[in-house]
């Protein structure tokens, strides 16, 4: 007798825990609310197991993006022949080349002055590119971005790369990176953060002529996402006594200027990318103009001809270089 | 239920979720900031699962689904540091409550019924739509709104937009759902009233 009353206790337990099997779902519902309101620093560990399913559907999300861009390829009309395209590409890698020299040239002679100063420098950072096939273009949570089929595997850096068109053009910031793939965050999503940048002038003339006088009196504009696919903001342009005495005075900002990231909270190797092109001056009258600028627009196609994020295939990640053993 | 079966769509259709979503989105080529506007693949397979199954486990397919849905899918923007963090939880409990709508409103169905099935979806994933929202919501009262930046207004709108757009996706599905019944273990019993 004495040893029924513990098998009866115990098989009340079971019977109790079996009418009411919804606790252990109800636990996990109220772990998942809890999880849901912690702030991001403690939501580390699930970025991992995020990764990790990412990473397990990714065959499948490659092969339908590359289903999907064959047939959406089909529909279109012929490309643009390979001499035009290799001649535009050739031009481009130039003009940015010319850019990043003057940048540089800008920069060591901040260097000299720093080191008049004996301030220690900073080894240049060095670049690495690669060309990067696209997944796709998503939206979700409240971002939209590109998925590209790069991880950190292949060195890219979460904050320190960035995605560009043909090395040159800028299309975003990389914001996440798992083992085999990484997020791209796009310039002109609305949540991106705004950024500086400098509008270079001598880009417009219709002989294509480039100094460094003219890059030495780059207007500067803050732009910031409008939450339409455009940028917009204010330009500050510098009056005569702030430029260089033998520069020639900035003109005035105009539809079709170019513009260039200028950011120190950007990477260098970021830095004098083509952000896009000037498509409206508002406020013209007053001394604080603001402009409107169409991203990966780099001037050498016509308008409707500027690639969107969703039909690209491939994009050059510029990432630091690692450092050997 | 055939939990292996249920495995494998789950993983076909979270695939088409991630891949397809963005190319049948309506108005997704904008500046971002709000869920696309395209039909959800993976939710019909829980109302399905919901329509049949027995209420527990479909209770925990619709949480687990959910929470796969999250981890592939809910990625949100800090904008201070302009970093990604994955907020596990709107998904997993917005279809868990989905599931148990449709296990409610079951009854008063014709499983059969094409319609019945399509509508049930669009309500199941209104209804996931609202709860993960306000999980969200809840999130931003409680004080993280600044670091993750958040409109519950087009994020409802946008979701309840895609909500009614899987419709679509629903009646597609219920093509390849529908001659699976007998392998998902489930017991049609509407059957023996059909010669």
């Amino acid at each position: 007798m004495g040893s029924q009353g513990p098998r009866i206790s115990r098989f009340s337990a079971r019977t109790r825990l079996s009418q009411s099997p919804g606790i252990g779902l109800f636990g996990a519902l109220a772990l998942l609310l809890l999880l849901s309101t912690l702030p991001p620093a403690t939501l580390g560990f699930v970025g991992a197991l995020s990764g990790a399913v990412r990473v397990v559907l990714l065959p499948e999300q490659a092969a339908i993006n590359w289903a999907l861009r064959g047939l959406s390829k089909a529909g279109r009309g012929p490309a643009e022949s390979d001499e035009l395209a290799r001649a535009r590409k050739e031009a481009a890698v130039y003009k940015d080349r010319f850019y990043h020299e003057a940048e540089d040239n800008e920069r060591l002679r901040g260097r000299i002055a720093q080191l008049e100063r004996s301030i220690a420098l900073e080894p240049r950072a060095a670049v690495t590119p690669r060309t990067v096939p696209v997944i796709g273009l998503q939206a979700e949570g409240n971002f939209r971005f590109l998925t590209l089929k790069a991880g950190r595997g292949e060195g890219i850096e979460p904050g320190q790369s960035v995605a560009t068109i043909r090395g040159v053009v800028l299309i975003g910031r990389i914001v996440d990176a798992d083992a085999f793939s990484c997020k791209v965050l796009p310039l002109n999503d609305r949540n991106a953060a705004a950024f500086t940048a400098a509008i270079i002038p001598a880009e417009t003339t219709p002989d294509g002529e480039i100094g460094i006088d003219v890059f030495e009196s780059a207007i500067t504009c803050n732009l910031a996402p409008t939450g339409d696919g455009l940028l917009a903001g204010d330009v500050r342009v510098l009056r005569q006594s702030e430029v260089a005495a033998n520069a020639k005075p900035a003109p005035p900002p105009a539809e079709g200027m170019i513009v260039r990231l200028r950011d120190e909270r950007w990477p260098r190797l970021a830095q004098m990318l083509i952000v896009g092109r000037v498509i409206r001056v508002e406020n013209k009258e007053v001394n604080r103009p603001r402009i409107v600028v169409r991203p990966l627009d780099d001037g050498t196609r016509e308008p409707d001809e500027v690639p969107a994020l969703d039909t690209l295939a491939e994009v050059i990640v510029r990432s630091p270089t690692k450092e050997g053993p | 239920m055939n939990y292996l079966l249920v495995a494998v769509l789950g993983y076909v259709l979270l695939g088409l979720d991630l891949a397809l979503r963005p190319f049948v989105a309506i108005g997704a080529a904008g500046g971002g900031g709000e869920p696309m506007q395209a039909p959800y693949f993976l939710l019909p397979l829980v109302v399905f699962i919901a329509m049949y199954g027995q209420p527990l486990p479909v209770l925990w397919t619709g949480l687990v689904l959910g929470l796969l849905s999250d981890l592939a899918t809910g990625q949100y923007l800090v904008h201070a540091t302009q970093s990604t963090v994955t907020i596990p939880g709107p998904g997993a409990i917005g279809w868990c409550a989905a599931a148990y709508l449709v296990l409610t409103l079951r009854a008063l169905v014709m499983r059969r019924n094409p319609i019945a099935f399509i509508v049930l979806c669009v309500f199941a994933a209104g209804l996931a739509s609202v709860v993960a929202v306000a999980v969200l919501s809840l999130r931003q009262f409680l004080g993280f709104g600044d670091a993750v930046p958040f409109s519950g207004r087009e994020q409802l709108t946008a979701r309840l937009v895609a909500s009614l757009l899987t419709a679509i996706s629903s009646a597609a599905l219920l093509l390849i759902f529908r001659p699976m019944v007998p392998l998902f273990g489930f017991d049609d019993n509407t059957r023996r009233f059909v010669r």
